[in-house]
């Protein structure tokens, strides 16, 4: 009992949700995947980039300011709390999970006390219908899903091709290596959270004309953020791109049948089933040392 | 020696807060009622975090699945408040076999990603069988479906509430002592401290954490079964992220002494939260702000950055 005529949009609708989740889940696959800090405000920065959004919207400024202030703004926030928190205790993964825990509820009180309880909305700045083969789609989103996927892709080409990549890399791997051969980890864990936070942040405002924007939407994008960085593999910047297409054709295609909400459960559940079929971070050959 | 004096705190511990209690102005009282509940939560979470040094971000859904047994059996089978607790004691049981089976096989930042993971999926869920569960806003049990109900006739809603939650902690307290010196606790303590001396020495750590989890998960279950039964609601806002997350304050604010630690822990966060409540716009900021300067402490506290430690050291 498969709703064929709605199948050419949910297969459409689950590209572009799957470029978006990517893009969002980009930031993470950098700070987690590459320099291994479990940063749990990734999805407050993404709530950031949002609420940034809405004010400059909300004081008549034009959208695309909010591309410009909204990654300034979360990547801001993020360099400072790499700077005054997280650096120093040496990125330490039992503290930074406490620090970064307490400012994700910080930083949801925060945006509470600004935006109110009350979910947000952002008018799109042009949005025309396109009528596609059978179905019209928002044309607004589809540029954004264009352009998620275009900045992900360019993300990719630099962490793997660049000397940023080598020296991200290189820094988590090695630390004191890295830094007796005269790199300055400190100050490239620094580029890593910046940019990382400038791509959320970005992300937070693009997505914000079709998304309710609420204190709480972060846990959401965390939560969706680390399985898509873990179901790509972690550290994989093209596995993050490929698995938050493959999640978002899943996700549209299961809320076909059910409802939105329990496709997200069985995406979550289905992360996590990976993580114990794979005993990601179980020691080699069980726990046997 | 050290021991024995935590062991007998521990015992000293439900003695002052039963005589404490008329001395209390009402509104103290309820809050302490509260509190208790929420320390046989602390002390369910102890046993894992504390004991065999696993640190859960997924224990909300244990304390809810406890919440939820209790109070969905009481809601739609039978107004019945004792089975209603076995059953919501069974329900986290059951459910925290699964947190052990992912301890086992999962390690390091990963079990913690893995733990909240799967309390995010239980707290959708909840939200997504709404017509069932209540969802966000929740469902009001019956009078008669609760233990205030039931102990009506005996004690007022206040004294039922405080004594009800003090009796249950008391014997979670005793339980806890008596299996932190037992060669259980022991085995637990070997396998914070060095899981691969005590692989070769022939013991399966893995039924060790299944067993811790059990523990735990009855534990923290019965917290959230008794919260539903002692105050006639359950809503989704248990399963949330925030409520896995603050007992690990607990514990750690709480010190290196599981007889009386996550009593004390517990106490001391929750009362500074209700005098800081003007100060800092609510519970969730005070909760933040005790993580943050927790994570700094850290540094300093030879006994809470072992305990973190030790998960770091199974990445």
């Amino acid at each position: 009992m498969f709703p064929l005529e709605h199948l050419g949009l949910a297969l459409f609708d689950g590209l572009v949700n799957g470029s978006v989740m990517a893009f969002i889940a980009l930031g993470l696959t950098i700070v987690f995947g590459i320099m291994n800090v479990v940063n749990l405000t990734h999805g407050e920065l993404y709530m950031l980039g949002a609420l940034t959004c809405w004010l400059l919207v909300q004081s008549m400024l034009p959208y695309a300011s909010a591309l410009i202030v909204a990654p300034l703004v979360s990547g801001g926030v993020a360099v400072i709390i790499n700077m005054l928190i997280l650096q120093r205790f040496g990125h330490e993964p039992g503290q930074t999970i406490l620090a970064t825990f307490g400012l994700l509820l910080i930083l949801q009180q925060v945006a509470l006390a600004i935006m109110g309880p009350a979910p947000r909305s952002v008018q799109a700045p042009f949005n025309p219908v396109i009528e596609l083969a059978g179905f019209s789609y928002s044309g607004f989103k589809l540029v954004a899903g264009l352009v998620s996927i275009s900045i992900s892709l360019l993300v990719w080409l630099v962490v793997e091709g660049s000397r940023l990549g080598s020296l991200l890399r290189a820094s988590q791997e090695n630390r004191m290596m890295a830094e007796s051969l005269g790199i300055d980890t400190n100050r490239v864990f620094m580029v890593g959270f910046a940019l990382a936070g400038a791509l959320v942040g970005f992300a937070g405002a693009l997505t914000s004309p079709f998304r309710q924007i609420h204190f709480l939407m972060g846990l959401d994008a965390l939560a969706m953020s680390f399985v898509v960085v873990v179901l790509g593999g972690v550290g994989r910047v093209g596995g993050t791109i490929t698995a938050g297409l493959a999640l978002g054709l899943l996700e549209s295609l299961t809320a076909l049948l059910l409802t939105p909400t329990l496709a997200r459960v069985l995406t979550v559940a289905l992360a996590l089933l990976y993580i114990v079929a794979r005993r990601l971070g179980a020691p080699r050959g069980g726990w046997r040392y | 020696m050290r021991v024995k004096i935590s062991a007998l705190a521990a015992l000293v511990a439900p003695l002052a807060l039963a005589a404490v209690y008329p001395l209390l102005p009402e509104y103290q009282r309820a809050l302490m009622s509260r509190v208790l509940i929420l320390s046989i939560y602390s002390y369910g979470y102890a046993v894992c975090f504390q004991m065999i040094g696993l640190m859960s971000l997924g224990h909300a859904a244990l304390f809810a699945s406890g919440m939820y047994g209790a109070g969905l059996y009481a809601f739609y089978v039978s107004p019945d408040p004792l089975a209603a607790l076995l059953v919501g004691v069974a329900a986290s049981t059951l459910l925290s076999i699964l947190f052990g089976l992912v301890s086992t096989r999962v390690g390091g930042s990963y079990f913690m990603i893995g733990t909240l993971l799967a309390s995010q999926a239980l707290y959708l869920a909840a939200l997504h069988f709404n017509e069932v569960t209540g969802g966000e806003q929740g469902l009001v049990l019956k009078k008669e479906a609760t233990i205030v109900g039931a102990l009506g006739p005996l004690l007022s809603e206040l004294d039922a509430r405080y004594f009800t939650s003090l009796a249950a902690l008391t014997i979670v307290i005793v339980c806890v002592t008596i299996l932190s010196h037992s060669r259980l606790g022991r085995l637990f303590h070997a396998l914070r401290d060095d899981e691969g001396k005590l692989e070769a020495l022939g013991y399966n750590t893995s039924a060790l954490k299944l067993v811790a989890f059990t523990i735990s998960g009855a534990l923290s279950g019965a917290s959230g079964a008794l919260q539903a039964l002692l105050y006639g609601y359950i809503g989704a806002g248990y399963a949330g992220i925030l409520n896995s997350v603050e007992p690990v304050l607990w514990v750690l604010v709480g010190g290196p002494y599981i007889q009386v630690g996550p009593l004390l822990g517990c106490l001391a966060v929750n009362l500074l939260s209700d005098l800081a409540r003007g100060l800092l716009r609510g519970h969730v900021l005070t909760v933040g702000a005790g993580l943050v300067a927790l994570a700094f402490a850290t540094g300093r506290l030879r006994w809470a950055y072992r305990l973190l430690g030790v998960s770091r050291g199974r990445g």
